[in-house]
């Protein structure tokens, strides 16, 4: 029998609505960072027969150029759809107990909001902050890792 | 890029990685009869190598996996401490209160799928 090797895999594909506006700022390393809430919803029949919706909450963090169009164009109720992988993020809370959460970190995030036609009234369904840019036709941005390259190496 | 019209919205939930179980509870059932089972994996990513080459850099997440139902039945007799697994399934969250009433926010995966690629006695090279 041929011998495997474990194959590393961590992948995450997501669509959702911004539940507030982006957190995005820029680190003292020069790094652009951005975090956001998604609600998820996910339509599934129940025991009577009946369709249902159940919604959770994901927690994203986006770096670089990504990160910052993020801050630039995403608001809160803004569609996305979000490709990265999950991570752990560890903290120390206050108490001092040590805490950990799972989040996407974000490698790919398409803007889902589709641009108001010049007749709709700026006031109808969530507002982005600004149009987006005639010369900004591709709203999928693929994002960088903050540390590593995107490519593993596999052997 | 397409530009449909009127389009519904999309529900996209899906998440797929390997890694090694570090730790799981025993079967549970809840107040509404469904059996329960959960592990937590390890998640190992190569991240390259540093400049110099002399060590790969990897990242280490622990992620929350819960089965449901038949499958958690199946998968208490197969999934163990050390098992290598690979796990297909979606995001969910749930909010609850810790013993002081602190609200907290936990995000884990709903298994669908779990093939159990190793078991820990299999003796690696």
């Amino acid at each position: 029998m041929m011998s495997m090797r474990m194959p590393s895999l961590n992948k995450v594909l997501i669509t959702g609505n911004l539940v507030d506006d982006p957190e995005a700022r820029l680190l003292e390393s020069g790094i652009n960072v951005a975090n956001f809430r998604i609600a998820s919803t996910q339509s599934y029949r129940g025991r009577d027969g009946e369709w249902k919706e159940k919604t959770c909450f994901i927690d994203v963090v986006a770096w670089r150029r990504t990160a910052e169009l993020i801050g630039e164009f995403l608001r809160k109720g803004s569609p996305v759809l979000v490709e990265g992988e999950l991570q752990t993020n560890s903290w120390q809370a206050q108490d001092g107990s040590q805490r950990s959460r799972i989040e996407i970190l974000a490698r790919r995030v398409q803007f889902l909001q589709k641009e108001r036609a010049a007749s709709e009234s700026p006031d109808q369904g969530p507002a982005p902050a600004r149009a987006v840019r005639r010369e900004q036709e591709e709203r999928s941005v693929p994002s960088e890792a903050p540390e590593d390259d995107y490519d593993d190496i596999p052997f | 890029m397409t530009d449909t019209g009127s389009l519904d919205r999309p529900e996209v939930n899906y998440c797929v990685f390997t890694g090694r179980v570090i730790r799981r509870e025993g079967l549970r059932m809840t107040s509404g009869g469904y059996f329960t089972l959960v592990f937590f994996v390890e998640n190992t990513m190569d991240r390259g190598r540093e400049a110099d080459d002399r060590e790969t850099r990897v990242a280490s997440n622990t992620l929350r996996v819960i089965s449901w139902g038949r499958s958690a039945q199946a998968l208490d007799d197969k999934v163990r401490v050390g098992s290598e697994v690979l796990v297909e399934g979606y995001l969910s969250s749930l909010d609850y209160e810790d013993r002081s009433k602190a609200t907290h926010h936990r995000m884990e995966v709903t298994a669908r799928s779990v093939q159990v690629l190793q078991d820990p006695d299999t003796s690696r090279p």
